[in-house]
């Protein structure tokens, strides 16, 4: 019944982090309280995956290969912080979908609990999940073709091939992982458009009702309706509770992981223009770029639709409310109910993630750049 | 509630083996008689004389120290950059800094924290009133966990740096040890603040789950009452069948006029509309009554009784929220200093590290610099101290705010005018009312300021490195002017002949 409601295409895209080790609950999504039979293979696929990108890291790390580049030590110090960064972003997000579903699990069940309805038909789903889907595969498009372009266009030297085969994969999951965070945050967005849509409505009709005409026992419908979108609230309020539990590491580290990464390709990029190297791999980090804004919109979405239900919930008419009618006393609780419940996207409360974010993203990168601008002269005169 | 025994278990009666050592080592002053008859903290002018000398004795030690082991540091001031010696002499006092920081507000305090602790005891009581026990017994077990991975990372720092770093055949050498006392003493001071504040989350959490449990045991009250079939059918409260909300929808273009071709629709809304709310329009009253009866199975049946309650819950949570600002307050000091420490150190050993691998000089009592691993051990010791507090008083910070979320649930699950107006009222007072952290106002003690202490840790960083880079080039640079000039003077007295010669080559060493 649930994996009905669930509709083929979340199935199809959770079956897919599955298979990355990242949704460690089996599917179809039914028995999420236990986890389900065929989730101890899913926690051992996971670890294998874990014990072999360490294996990597390590490899990386110990072999005498050109695996980080060699030219001077601070190119290899930051090839190196590119690969330690990953590597924690890799262990956060494996230990994470190890210990933390319970937590996926619980938001799973709070989605199947307020998504009711009937089973929709494929178009309908695509045009539920459609941002999701567009942001899903716009960047994975972009991802494949501009590895395709790089492999035919670029001369490989022996340092490139291994870099970008240990390095790719590490890429590969911190994207797909971010891709996750989008699907779960984008499960809550539609549940918060949901309640905004009817709580217009209600808004709506309440207007029409006191200005036009009234009837018997209509305030009290609207009470009871708005005590029903409380507690509504409430389940969704706890879906983003569970989401910040289940993966609160990995938001940090996937986003420390694309950060260091876009900025150390950020300064290689210079580095190759400056020295007049003819390696093109730089513009590989343009999906890196797209990512982060990716996973900002949603979530910032995400807490602007809470202002607009606390709106909506205001433009209730509520008659004679003066005195405590009981409409306005509950239109008044929902309001402070939205007030401490106020949904805050956050990777470990270090930094909401909103458009703020990125500003200071933005700005933190090009103040590095500045720095590296001025370092390059002094570095390769002291390496000469 | 009589005198003698107390109702519940005092806190500190869980600080005991702290206390002790604190004592000893001169962390706090007060008495250690009746800590150990009464579990209390009182003020003792003994115990603030010891303090005093240990104070001193530590000052002078630390000075002996720096002093014996400062005579390399003199040729470091010509060898390198004027800079890593400023930094080098500024960081070595710090920690001082630091150590005198905390104990001297712990004299100044010797009155106040144990009236801070009989606070919270009488917290305690009420909570235990309300039938919200609050369980200490595993507070011991922190404590001594805290003590001992303190003890695990200043000895193995400690004798890391011996094995590698000191030159043990000096007697000097010895004395190395002195330096891990102020970071010692500093972390024993800290763990009387994190387990304090950590009892205080564990009261909020309490008064959480207190709240929680109300609603549990009324959504199971009502499922019974209703003849629901799952608890959970109910708590999710989806009695509404699907097409009453196509009904709605239909009303709604109704209103907004989308279909007003269509001849159906001259139906009168509010007509329509009356049969589509007749989902048997359940009297509250009605169900209200067969609660009052039930009083006895869910205490939020009765709303009367129930006022009460969430009265003095909210109550105690104000307390404890003010007891949280004296905690802070006794502590803002010490926890402003620990905070520029932890922020100093950090950047100053990183860029120590970069200076060794340059395989330039760096302060002595930096040594721990020298190796990769022993930098590392260090650095989590400061950083895991800064951030555990910080992560503490966030995750505290967050508790007290949960409180106006279980409040909020207990009202709407009741569904209850009378409970509403409570329910708004002190939901009102608590978000009014919430507990921040921080460290004399200077900033707030939650893991933003992480953010803004890493973003400034890189970027000194890299400045400093700068500096050192160009420093360094422009040494190089002299040197190599100054060796050409002196070759082109050895050139120059070469070609000329006599006298000139001779004076060139006895100048020659003396370069």
């Amino acid at each position: 019944m649930m994996s009905g409601r669930f509709g083929g295409v979340l199935q199809c895209h959770l079956r897919f982090y599955q298979l990355c080790g990242f949704h460690t609950l089996s599917l179809p999504l039914k028995d999420w309280q236990r986890g389900g039979e065929k989730s101890w293979l899913l926690r051992g696929w996971a670890v294998c995956l874990l014990v072999a990108f360490s294996a990597v890291t390590l490899l990386v790390f110990t072999s005498n290969e050109e695996y980080l580049y060699q030219g001077d030590r601070f190119g290899q110090v930051n090839d190196g912080l590119k690969f330690c960064f990953a590597e924690l972003a890799v262990v956060s997000i494996y230990a994470e979908s190890l210990c933390r579903h319970r937590q996926l699990a619980r938001f799973f069940s709070l989605y199947a609990s307020l998504h009711h309805g009937p089973a929709l038909g494929l178009w309908q789903q695509w045009r539920q999940h459609a941002r999701y889907l567009i942001v899903f595969y716009v960047l994975a498009v972009t991802d494949l073709s501009l590895l395709a372009l790089f492999w035919d266009q670029q001369i490989m030297t022996k340092h490139l091939l291994l870099f970008w085969t240990t390095f790719q994969p590490f890429i590969c999951a911190v994207h797909l992982r971010n891709m996750q965070f989008v699907l779960h945050l984008e499960l809550l967005r539609q549940q918060l458009v949901q309640m905004e849509q009817e709580l217009a409505l209600l808004a709506d009709y309440s207007l029409f009702a006191s200005t036009s005409a009234t009837f018997v026992g209509f305030e009290d419908y609207v009470r009871r309706r708005l005590r029903q979108k409380q507690l509504q609230f409430g389940r969704i309020y706890e879906m983003s509770r569970c989401f910040q539990e289940a993966f609160g590491y990995s938001i940090l580290f996937v986003l420390l992981t694309i950060y260091v990464r876009v900025l150390v390709d950020c300064y290689f990029m210079y580095y190759t223009l400056y020295q007049g190297i003819n390696e093109k791999d730089y513009y590989m980090l343009l999906p890196g770029f797209l990512q982060i804004p990716a996973f900002i919109q949603v979530s910032q979405s995400c807490m602007y639709l809470v202002k607009r239900i606390a709106y909506r919930l205001h433009s209730i008419v509520a008659r004679n409310s003066i005195g405590s009618s009981p409409l306005s006393l509950q239109i008044q609780n929902f309001s402070l109910q939205i007030l401490h419940q106020n949904i805050r996207i956050h990777c470990l409360g270090i930094a909401t993630i909103d458009g703020y974010l990125l500003t200071r993203i933005v700005c933190a990168i090009s103040t590095y750049m500045v720095f590296f601008v001025q370092f390059m002269p002094k570095l390769t005169n002291f390496s000469n | 509630m009589s005198q003698p025994t107390p109702l519940v278990q005092p806190l500190l009666q869980q600080f005991q083996q702290l206390f002790f050592l604190s004592k000893l080592v001169g962390v706090l002053p007060q008495d250690l008689e009746s800590f150990r008859t009464k579990n209390v903290l009182e003020k003792s002018s003994r115990g603030m004389w010891y303090l005093l000398g240990t104070i001193v004795a530590y000052v002078a030690l630390y000075n002996f120290l720096i002093i014996s082991f400062g005579e390399e540091d003199r040729t470091l001031k010509a060898s390198q950059s004027t800079l890593t010696f400023v930094i080098g002499i500024f960081l070595t006092y710090i920690g001082l800094i630091m150590m005198a920081t905390d104990q001297i507000t712990a004299l100044r305090n010797q009155s106040k924290l144990g009236e801070l602790y009989e606070r919270i005891q009488v917290v305690d009581e009420r909570l235990y009133r309300e039938n919200c026990v609050v369980d200490n017994s595993r507070l011991h077990v922190r404590i001594r966990l805290m003590i001992v991975l303190t003890f695990l990372f200043e000895i193995s720092v400690l004798m890391a740096t011996y094995i590698k770093l000191v030159d043990l055949t000096e007697w000097i050498a010895f004395f190395w040890c002195i330096s891990a006392i102020p970071t010692f003493i500093n972390s024993l001071d800290k763990i009387w603040f994190a387990v304090s504040l950590f009892a205080l989350k564990s009261r909020f959490e309490a008064i959480n789950a207190t709240l929680d449990e109300l609603v549990a045991t009324h959504a199971k009250f009502k499922a019974w009452q209703s003849g629901a079939e799952t608890e959970s059918e109910l708590i999710l409260d989806s009695n509404s069948p699907p097409q009453y909300d196509s009904n709605l929808e239909y009303l709604y273009k109704e209103l907004r006029g989308m279909d007003i071709g269509s001849a159906k629709n001259k139906v009168s809304p509010i007509a329509h509309s009356m049969n589509s709310f007749g989902e048997s329009i359940k009297t509250p009253q009605k169900l209200r009554k067969t609660m009052v009866n039930m009083a006895h199975e869910s205490e939020l049946a009765n709303p009367a009784k129930v006022e009460e309650k969430l009265n003095n819950l909210c109550q105690v949570h104000d307390e404890i929220c003010e007891i949280g600002k004296a905690l802070n307050e006794l502590w803002s000091y010490p926890i402003l200093t620990l905070m520029a420490y932890g922020f100093l150190i950090f950047t100053a050993q990183l860029y120590f590290l970069y200076c060794a691998t340059q395989a330039q000089a760096i302060p002595s009592l930096f040594r721990s610099a020298k190796d990769p691993f022993i930098t590392l051990f260090v650095l989590c010791y400061t950083s895991g101290k800064c951030i555990y507090l910080i992560y503490l008083s966030w995750k505290t910070s967050l508790a007290s705010k949960r409180t106006g979320i279980s409040l909020h649930k207990c009202g709407v699950v009741a569904d209850d005018n009378l409970l509403y107006e409570v329910v708004n009222h002190l939901s009102l007072k608590l978000l009014n009312h919430s507990v921040d952290f921080s460290a004399c106002g200077f900033f707030t003690l939650d893991m933003e300021t992480l953010y803004g202490v890493s973003g400034g840790i890189t970027s000194y960083l890299i400045i400093l490195i700068q500096f050192n880079l160009a420093a360094q080039q422009a040494k190089d640079a002299i040197q190599a002017f100054n060796s050409f000039n002196e070759t082109a003077s050895l050139i120059g007295a070469e070609m000329e002949n006599g006298t000139f010669s001779f004076t060139s080559t006895t100048l020659s060493p003396t370069n």
